[in-house]
């Protein structure tokens, strides 16, 4: 079904809507969720808490793009559940993505008078300027968490040049930021 | 630990973007490649359709030879510059033409020498593309035949002075594999001698093959083999094994192309293009992995452009050539060499025309042939010229970066000249 047809059922409050977002896009809330969060049952929570979240917010948003609407609910509530699980039930990889973006963009204390969805147009703009791959690259780990063997297998890359093109991306949406006016 | 501030704004970044990684994926798979205003777009996109990691030029840590230099890695920064109709050069030109009502596009930037060439069949309107103004500029020029190869599929076209390879731009998939030999002799026109096993970067391992007759004797009997549309199912080498051949053709303006036998039983080419895929069954393909294997010696990773390259600081830029330092790639600076690049291409001296390089950038050149030592270390056949970052090893390791990317990094030769 396509996404204008299922965002309608949401309009018809018609509980099919979930179903039918489920199966086309329940495999992606579940690799996102599992990768923030590296166990199933959470995983599946955040999935379930996911589709409550579009049911509540679609009406009155009518998302332009359905799919991106979705990953960001899942992300966002995934993201809130792992702050709440220890540190050592995370997964090692997201505990090294977090220390590598905490180098470019720690907390709050940086850049206060700023809000996310501002520094979100900034790093777009950034990604925007990057070649095809780097930029799909840093999506594919910052955004959706997927591991690096992952992401070489993805765009047969050596792992290596995975972490060579997140390095140098890093580094250059970093320096970005500080011409931006994003202060660090 | 806290969830770092950017988190939360990458969430935030556009929709575009994040719906993007999921189309360029199928992009590279089954898109068909169009000709792109820069020409080495066209190569790299061509590269990677099934090849993915075949050109793999972003970022390259060049191998030199004398051992001045230290550890590190280039990263050529974003060039896919559009240039003005003017500032191309005749080979980076995207040309079109239409032939019996069939529309016919050039393939690539490579030439073809004349004893490939066949009978004129006429003079026809060749309709190019500005990439800037949207206009399309158009000039009558000579279309012949070539040789032993069907005009419904390919033609030859003398621009200037140079003979270009034009291709049927029509999707029109051959419907078995009989069918796509009998459109193009392959075995009269491919030389499978290199290919690789599960994979075609430089980790992969590299074999020549001492003969393929055998290979083509095989794939004669598959002409029954049903072509599979790759836009109506997923299909990716790489959850198979497989070995790829890489293919050049001057006739039918390939370069290193890749035509993937998988243990499974496909045969898949994007030698036409377009990702062509056919089942020829396990039995076939199983014969001609192991043929391979049997009867080829391990190689050395050609990397996709055997080009030479020096990187180094602009120190002086005038009418007539620009210098390059490398000292800064030098362990001890004082063994750095000034290269002296002539600008006699346009495809360099648009660069200074445009302002777009200036003293104290770092860049790379990319040259054929060879520096003239004895004068000046003189570079007179440079094509290319690309803004890069340069990053040392010992800055990796500074910062804890992971310490394998070197000894894999360094597998990635390129061909910085000594």
């Amino acid at each position: 079904m396509d996404d204008m047809r299922i965002i309608e059922l949401y309009f018809e409050r018609d509980e099919q809507a979930i179903k039918e977002t489920d199966s086309k896009y329940g495999k992606l809330c579940h690799s996102i969720a599992y990768n923030i969060l590296n166990n199933r049952e959470d995983s599946k929570e955040c999935v379930n808490d996911t589709y409550v979240g579009v049911w509540n917010a679609i009406p009155p948003t009518r998302p332009n793009n359905f799919m991106c609407f979705v990953c960001k609910i899942a992300r966002n509530l995934s993201l809130k559940r792992l702050e709440f699980i220890k540190r050592e039930k995370r997964s090692a990889d997201m505990l090294l993505s977090f220390e590598e973006l905490a180098a470019v963009l720690p907390d709050e204390r940086y850049a206060p008078n700023i809000s996310d969805e501002d520094i979100g147009k900034v790093i777009s703009k950034f990604l925007r300027n990057q070649n095809e791959d780097a930029k799909n690259v840093f999506i594919r780990k910052y955004y959706f968490f997927d591991s690096i063997s992952e992401i070489a297998k993805r765009y047969s890359f050596t792992e290596s040049k995975v972490k060579n093109m997140l390095f140098y991306t890093r580094n250059k949406l970093k320096d970005y930021l500080i011409k931006e006016g994003v202060e660090i | 630990m806290k969830t770092p501030r950017i988190v939360n704004a990458i969430e935030n970044i556009d929709d575009e973007l994040v719906s993007g990684v999921f189309e360029s994926k199928k992009k590279k798979n089954w898109v068909k490649w169009v000709a792109l205003a820069a020409c080495f777009a066209v190569l790299v996109i061509a590269g990677t359709a099934i090849l993915p990691s075949l050109l793999e030029n972003d970022i390259i840590n060049p191998v030199e030879t004398d051992g001045r230099y230290k550890d590190f890695t280039i990263s050529t920064k974003n060039a896919a510059i559009v240039w003005p109709w003017e500032y191309l050069a005749e080979s980076e030109r995207p040309y079109e033409m239409e032939l019996n009502g069939v529309k016919y596009e050039k393939t690539s930037g490579r030439t073809v020498s004349e004893e490939l060439i066949g009978d004129k069949i006429g003079n026809y309107n060749i309709v190019g593309y500005d990439g800037i103004t949207d206009k399309r500029p158009t000039v009558v020029c000579a279309v012949y035949q070539l040789k032993n190869i069907s005009q419904t599929q390919f033609v030859a076209v003398k621009i200037t002075d140079s003979y270009y390879i034009f291709k049927n731009a029509v999707y029109n998939p051959p419907q078995t594999l009989g069918e796509l030999f009998e459109r193009v002799d392959l075995s009269q026109f491919l030389k499978l001698e290199r290919f690789s096993e599960n994979g075609d970067g430089p980790d992969a391992k590299h074999f020549v093959l001492n003969d393929d007759k055998y290979v083509w004797e095989v794939l004669s009997t598959c002409k029954n083999a049903a072509f599979i549309d790759m836009n109506e199912v997923y299909w990716h080498p790489y959850d198979r094994e497989f070995i790829s051949f890489t293919i050049s053709s001057e006739a039918l303006g390939i370069y290193k192309r890749g035509l993937l036998i998988t243990a499974d039983g496909y045969l898949m080419t994007n030698a036409f293009d377009w990702g062509y895929l056919y089942y020829i069954g396990e039995e076939a393909t199983g014969k001609i992995i192991k043929y391979a294997m049997d009867n080829s010696k391990e190689a050395e990773y050609e990397p996709y452009d055997n080009s030479n390259s020096i990187c180094g600081k602009i120190v002086e830029i005038t009418d007539d050539y620009i210098l390059v330092d490398d000292s800064i790639l030098c362990k001890d600076e004082a063994d750095g060499i000034t290269y002296k690049i002539l600008i006699n291409d346009i495809r360099i001296s648009r660069y200074v025309d445009r302002d777009i390089i200036d003293v104290g950038d770092t860049v790379k050149i990319s040259y054929n042939g060879e520096i003239d030592e004895q004068n000046s270390n003189t570079i007179s056949n440079a094509f290319s010229i690309s803004d890069v970052d340069i990053l040392y090893e010992d800055e990796i390791e500074e910062q804890n970066y992971n310490a394998d990317s070197s000894s894999t990094v360094s597998k990635e030769v390129a061909a910085i000249s000594k």
